[in-house]
């Protein structure tokens, strides 16, 4: 064995740098590549919203000319204010709903000792991965004044005259949007009452302070960021949600912003410069309170979060343990299971007319909008089927890459270009999906990409990348810079470095990533209505296209179908995943 | 052999200077974090940046490695330019052939130890075989034989120092760079792997650049300590050096502990000595001690003296009469550690447990001439 | 057809015959097509595809119209006939924004649009079509006061609205309607649907006709609110209103919706009522134009032959129970008792289609005053 000082050996003498080749290196050219792409997916749209507004459309509908007429209708149109005004009361009564639920659960789940809440924790969580606009059609066949199996029930069993529940009004659509963002909040919370050093509490507990106390002057003081963080988010997504009001609200008098947008777009009052206005309205109120979370709330989430593993206090709540339980078992009960129930119920049934006829039950619904080589299929519902898995799969693989470069340009390096990227990724969260859409529509149409699939996809990817972006940041975050120096030390260029150290140890955050984006895919509706044509309808624009032109019992069929797929994704997700690995 | 020139830097019989920093500027923003560094280390040798964190230290170590760019500097290595500001060059980190320990050892979870030693040498290319020889070896080197196919997760946070360290040296780099690899060490593992580490420096005898903020650690291990400050050098030389002869207040305080108090030269008696006057709210005393360099007649200076220095009794034997009030004994062991107060000072001495002094009793101090020391403020 | 006399009708009937006989045999298609048929058939086969846009046919229709089409002409196995049906107002917006981008994904518009198919010939958006079919339906079409523009813009079929209503809801078991008074009144209260007339040119249509005609509309719809009705547009969730009974009464639906109905639940015929008005029924022709720049422009020009010819109008009117103003055109049977005999009944048009688009805003900010 030779000596250590022979085994220094001689040198290779070290290849002297040429000039300013630096500059040009494997990094700065993938990052100047990656901010020309983000800025470009992402801005381009909105600039053009914002020049559109300014254009006011011809009575022929063919030409347009220069104007303000258009903010004008913003404010003294006889719908549009109202819209304004539905949106708002809308979207604070899912805040406040969703809040109070989330908190109340997420409280229940991380410090109580209400038996079997680990096993509750997925099913509190469903709601966030279906289709709210499935939603509110479930609740729609549940509590209709006439059609609702709840107010037929009620009638034939309780006695009650007329009807109990009423669903098809701006309460039905806070219900059913309150509902499906509980999540939201209680990812929110939950994580952060469970991260909490049982220090802080103890400490208050020494002083003299009882149970309540602390958790009001302690507890609750430190978990509210992430409370208000929930809170916004939930207003924020209620304001862009098209599906519920679309069902349960326009119909019914209840006209919100994007029902209007929708109607203005691509509806049947077309007008589309007037939706690029009313979009950019409602962009400008969304982006403002993003913002506000991102930049003012989420920095305050004091660091509760240390790092070493403890277990969190849980307060023993004696007999009202079985009283928790209950209550988490009837939101369980009352968000997932009764309105899956009754759509499966109504699909089963040629036509609906309330009530459940045993003899009319027959599962050729799905046989029509499943199988696609059956001929009497119905097109719109089978196509979507198709091209949700392709755009679901091409999307979230295409996305998690972006993310990853962008998550590491933001990360890894310093400047202003990291900065930027920041910045443009959490412009589409503050912008919703029909807001965005209108943009790409506009910008797009007279290139080749308009009416394929490709528009979609871009469509999705820009709106939705900065959630992938963050699952890989959370972990990117953990993984120490120096593992990434220790490789550039070792001899390893930029791009070998990303290679074999970076990615590996970024795949739990970037499988993560990949499967929510993947469901998000899935059941995204917002942005496929503005965007498809025949050939690229997707899932959720197959559910719209049979309550437009068909009736309930196919509606519901096609539902169903979605529903299932995307719960067995989740159930996926959670196996692959884990626990922690939803972030909001 | 080292030779220690009056000037107090070490310099090999015939070596030229290996690694040359010269002129580096960086600023964060408005704050110079390192302000005009220039130094040398010659072949083979092992120099220390030691200060407090925000000194600069690390900035530096991290210009040397190519991790941060200069705004103003040369750095050349074995005669080759690895960056020059001026001239516009800068060679990437992965080009420079260097070894770097982490603070944080940045040992890669996802791969065994012998994978992660494995990884430079299966980047520059060479063949199964030779990258199997050389990991072995190395293992061995740092003791770590036995752990080759364990998951970094695996080991201790030693045995991950070492498994840092035997990466660093795997390819046979022409510089090998520390970042404060000790720090998150405790205390016992932290005296033994000094040690070991400077062992294997010796063995391999790569060119070294430490950086570190505990003094004891820099003593130890370094054939040359640079002490720095606000991103400027304050001091540079051996480690006895350093300790014995500080050049200021600040080195004096930060290398082991003094006592420093303020004072005036009152006179100079031969090249070197003098008589120092210290002031401490009402007493004053006229000191003999030795000149530090600088440290003209009549211009105020520190007196700094080590507290093994100073003998506390119970009478007054010789010399001039320091007396004062112990305040407290402490109680280390081996020693007790004794606050005397005299006038608005209180003096750090080092006892025997056998002297048996108590709070509140009245002692007389003695400083050695020798060993006092009168720096710059 | 007209009728040229003796010999000479001998002998075109002969050549007809022979060169059906001819056809038939040389391509195994249907006997009676006209030259300018065959003159398409053979660039039609070779496009491939046809899309047609409208907001009426039913996936059902497609496929038989399809089935039809490729059988008629032989147009091959491999041959696609899409129909993308989208609402009124969503295909005349689709339309506009192809236009004006000038990139199609349609070939045929068909859709009860007067005033918008005016302004698109005006710009030069519509292929120009050589018709053999078209003067077979030209002259009751201009006695129903409709809409075209011949060779640019045909009127293959028509709908009109008419009152539906479930005689097995609470209260609906004597309920009868031939006017628009007994739309009305206290007994109807909660009962009622209110179309949606800002939603829809068809409906606004509608009103400006009976309005045109004499008729109070405005005052009509104060008393239509006082039934404190639900508004909606979308005639498909309306009758599914009427089949659940959440609201059994729909002033303005369609027979066809009511046929479709039938055909998925063949017990709804015993409850589903259609009846007329005989203060005016408003036909409202659906307009087909091709577009110019379309992809497949000889395969849509031959689609909408077929629409005219009498084989497609079977098909359509089997299918959706709509209107046709072809001479002498008899309804098949199983369509026939969702039809009313529209010379027993007051048809209602409007005298310039075109111009009634300015009185648009009006009757609908009349509408929205009343309504919302």
């Amino acid at each position: 064995m030779s000596s250590p000082q022979a085994a220094l050996g001689t040198l290779a003498p070290a290849r002297a740098p040429s000039r300013w080749r630096s500059l040009v290196t494997q990094e700065s050219v993938a990052t100047l590549a990656a901010s020309l792409v983000v800025a470009a997916a992402v801005l381009l749209p909105l600039a053009t919203l914002i020049v559109s507004s300014f254009l006011v459309m011809d009575r022929s509908g063919f030409d347009a000319h220069w104007g303000l007429d258009n903010y004008r209708a913003l404010v003294f149109d006889r719908i549009i204010p109202k819209a304004f005004v539905n949106t708002l009361v809308i979207s604070t009564g899912a805040t406040v709903l969703a809040t109070v639920l989330g908190v109340s659960l997420a409280w229940i789940n991380a410090r109580t000792n209400c038996p079997w809440r680990e096993g509750l924790e997925p099913f509190n969580l469903i709601p966030f991965f279906l289709s709210p606009f499935v939603g509110a059609i479930a609740w729609h066949n549940l509590a209709a004044p006439k059609t609702g199996l709840l107010n037929a029930w009620a009638r034939d069993y309780l006695g009650v005259q007329g009807h109990l529940l009423n669903v098809d009004n701006i309460y039905g659509v806070i219900w059913v949007t309150g509902i499906f963002f509980t999540p939201l909040v209680y990812l929110f919370v939950v994580g952060s009452l469970r991260r909490m050093d049982p220090a802080l509490e103890d400490s208050a507990r020494t002083t003299g302070a009882g149970l309540l106390r602390t958790t009001l002057t302690v507890t609750l003081p430190l978990v509210l960021p992430g409370i208000l963080s929930g809170a916004i988010i939930v207003f924020v997504t209620s304001a862009g949600e098209f599906g519920v009001p679309f069902k349960l609200g326009a119909p019914y008098g209840w006209e919100t912003l994007t029902t209007q947008i929708f109607s203005k777009a691509v509806g049947d009052d077309a007008n589309h410069y007037l939706g690029a206005t009313m979009a950019m309205a409602l962009g400008a109120i969304t982006a403002v309170f993003v913002w506000i979370q991102q930049r003012v709330i989420a920095p305050r989430a004091f660091t509760t979060v240390t790092g070493k593993g403890f277990r969190p206090n849980v307060v023993d709540l004696g007999g009202w343990k079985w009283v928790a339980l209950g209550y988490n078992l009837v939101f369980i009960l009352v968000a997932v299971v009764l309105p899956i129930l009754c759509l499966f119920v109504v699909s089963l049934h040629p036509v609906w007319e309330g009530g459940i006829i045993p003899r009319d039950m027959s599962f050729r619904n799905y046989q029509k909008v499943l199988f696609f080589w059956s001929p009497d299929s119905i097109q719109a519902a089978t196509n979507g089927i198709f091209n949700s898995f392709i755009l679901a799969f091409a999307g979230a693989s295409i996305a998690m890459v972006l993310s990853l470069v962008v998550s590491y340009m933001i990360h890894r390096t310093k400047g202003f270009g990291s900065r930027l990227l920041d910045f443009l990724c959490v412009v589409p969260i503050g912008f919703p999906g029909i807001v965005l859409a209108m943009g790409v529509l506009v910008v797009y149409i007279k290139t080749p990409i308009y009416a394929t699939l490709w528009i979609l996809l871009l469509g999705y990817i820009t709106r939705f990348f900065p959630y992938g972006q963050r699952n890989v940041s959370a972990v990117m975050l953990a993984i120490s810079e120096e593992l990434d120096q220790s490789s550039r030390m070792a001899g390893a260029s930029w791009l070998t470095t990303l290679r074999r150290i970076t990615i590996p140890l970024l795949k739990p955050g970037i499988f993560a990533g990949w499967l929510l984006l993947f469901i998000i895919f899935l059941r995204e509706l917002s942005i496929s209505i503005i965007l498809y044509t025949t050939g690229t309808e997707t899932l959720s624009v197959g559910v719209y296209y049979l309550v437009n032109f068909e009736n309930e019992p196919l509606t519901a069929a096609l539902s169903i179908a979605q529903t299932v797929v995307l719960l067995a994704c989740v159930v996926l997700f959670r196996r692959i995943a884990g626990r922690e690995a939803l972030t909001a | 052999m080292t030779v220690v020139n009056a000037a107090g830097t070490v310099a090999a019989a015939g070596a030229a200077p290996y690694l040359e920093v010269r002129g580096l500027v960086k600023t964060f923003g408005a704050d110079r974090a390192v302000d005009d560094i220039s130094f040398t280390v010659p072949k083979g040798k092992f120099l220390t940046l030691l200060g407090p964190s925000g000194c600069g230290k690390t900035t530096t170590l991290m210009s040397i490695a190519g991790l941060h760019r200069l705004d103003a500097g040369d750095i050349r290595v074995g005669g080759t330019v690895f960056t020059s500001v001026a001239d516009g060059l800068f060679l990437p980190p992965e080009k420079r052939d260097i070894g770097m320990v982490f603070q944080s050892y940045a040992i890669w979870p996802h791969m065994t130890v012998a994978e992660n030693v494995a990884y430079p040498l299966a980047i520059r290319k060479l063949d199964r075989a030779e990258i199997d020889a050389r990991v072995d070896e190395v293992l061995r080197l740092v003791g770590l034989a036995a752990m080759a196919g364990k998951l970094a997760t695996q080991l201790s946070g030693g045995q991950q120092q070492r498994a840092a360290l035997a990466r660093a040296i795997v390819f046979r780099p022409r510089l090998l760079l520390f970042d404060e690899p000790l720090s998150n060490l405790d205390l016992k593992l932290r005296e033994q792997m000094r040690v070991e580490l400077k062992r294997i420096q010796r063995e391999v005898g790569i060119t070294s650049v430490y950086v570190t903020h505990d003094q004891a650690e820099a003593l130890v291990m370094s054939d040359e300590i640079i002490v720095m400050s606000k991103g400027r050098i304050e001091q540079r030389g051996g480690p006895h050096d350093i300790y014995a002869r500080p050049l200021n207040r600040y080195v004096s305080n930060f290398i082991g502990v003094a006592n420093l108090l303020e004072g005036r030269v009152a006179r100079v008696t031969a090249p070197g000595r003098g008589e120092l006057e210290i002031r401490a709210g009402g007493e004053r005393i006229q000191l003999p001690c030795r000149l530090g360099e600088g440290v003209a007649e009549g211009a105020a200076a520190v007196l700094s003296v080590r507290p093994e220095n100073v003998q506390a009794a119970r009478e007054h034997r010789s010399g001039p009469r320091l007396e004062g009030e112990v305040i407290e004994t402490i109680f280390l062991g081996n020693c007790v550690d004794c606050r005397v107060r005299w006038g608005g000072f209180e003096w750090k001495v080092l006892a025997h447990p056998r002297a048996a002094l108590r709070p509140g009793e009245r002692v007389y101090l003695h400083l050695d001439p020798e060993h006092s020391l009168a720096v710059q403020p | 057809m007209s009728r040229p006399s003796g010999t000479r009708c001998f002998l075109v009937a002969g050549v007809a015959l022979a060169s059906a006989l001819f056809a038939s045999g040389a391509a195994g298609q249907a006997a009676d097509l006209t030259p300018q048929e065959r003159a398409l058939i053979a660039a039609a086969k070779k496009e491939g595809e046809v899309t047609i846009l409208n907001p009426l046919f039913s996936d059902e229709t497609g496929q038989r119209l399809s089935e039809g089409f490729v059988k008629r002409y032989g147009l091959g196995p491999d041959f696609k006939v899409n129909n993308l049906r989208k609402g009124t107002g969503q295909t005349v917006a689709q339309v506009r924004q192809e236009i004006k981008a000038g990139r199609f994904t349609v070939d045929i518009l068909l859709v009860s649009a007067p005033a918008f198919f005016d302004e698109a010939a005006k710009r030069d958006a519509f292929e120009k079509l050589d018709s053999a079919h078209w003067k077979n339906h030209e002259a009751l079409a201009r006695k129903a006061g409709q809409y075209f523009n011949y060779p640019y813009v045909v009127v293959p079929l028509a709908y009109t609205f008419q009152p539906v209503w479930n005689i097995s809801c609470p209260g609906m078991a004597n309920f009868k309607v031939d006017s628009y008074a007994d739309t009305i009144g206290p007994a109807l209260k909660g009962k009622t649907i209110a179309s949606d007339i800002t939603k829809s040119i068809t409906y606004t249509n509608t009103a400006l006709s009976l309005m045109e005609a004499g008729f109070d509309m405005k005052s009509f719809w104060g008393k239509l609110k006082a039934t404190e009705p639900i508004v909606e547009f979308r005639t498909e969730p309306k009758m599914q209103m009427v089949v659940s009974c959440e609201r059994p009464f729909d002033m303005w639906n369609l027979s066809g919706r009511v046929y479709q109905n039938v055909l998925k639940k063949p017990e709804l015929a015993n409850v589903l009522r259609v009846g007329y008005y005989k203060e005016g029924q408003v036909m409202l022709g659906n307009q087909a134009g091709v577009l110019k720049g379309a992809p497949h422009p000889n395969a849509g020009r031959l689609l909408v032959e077929f629409l005219l010819s009498k084989e497609g109008t079977d098909i359509v009117v089997e299918t959706e129970a709509t209107y046709s103003f072809m001479q002498g055109y008899t309804p098949p049977a199983k369509a026939k008792p969702y039809l009313l005999d529209l010379s027993q009944h007051k048809l209602l048009g409007l005298k310039d289609w075109v111009a009634a688009d300015d009185r648009v805003k009006s009757v609908r900010d009349d509408w929205i005053t009343t309504f919302k």
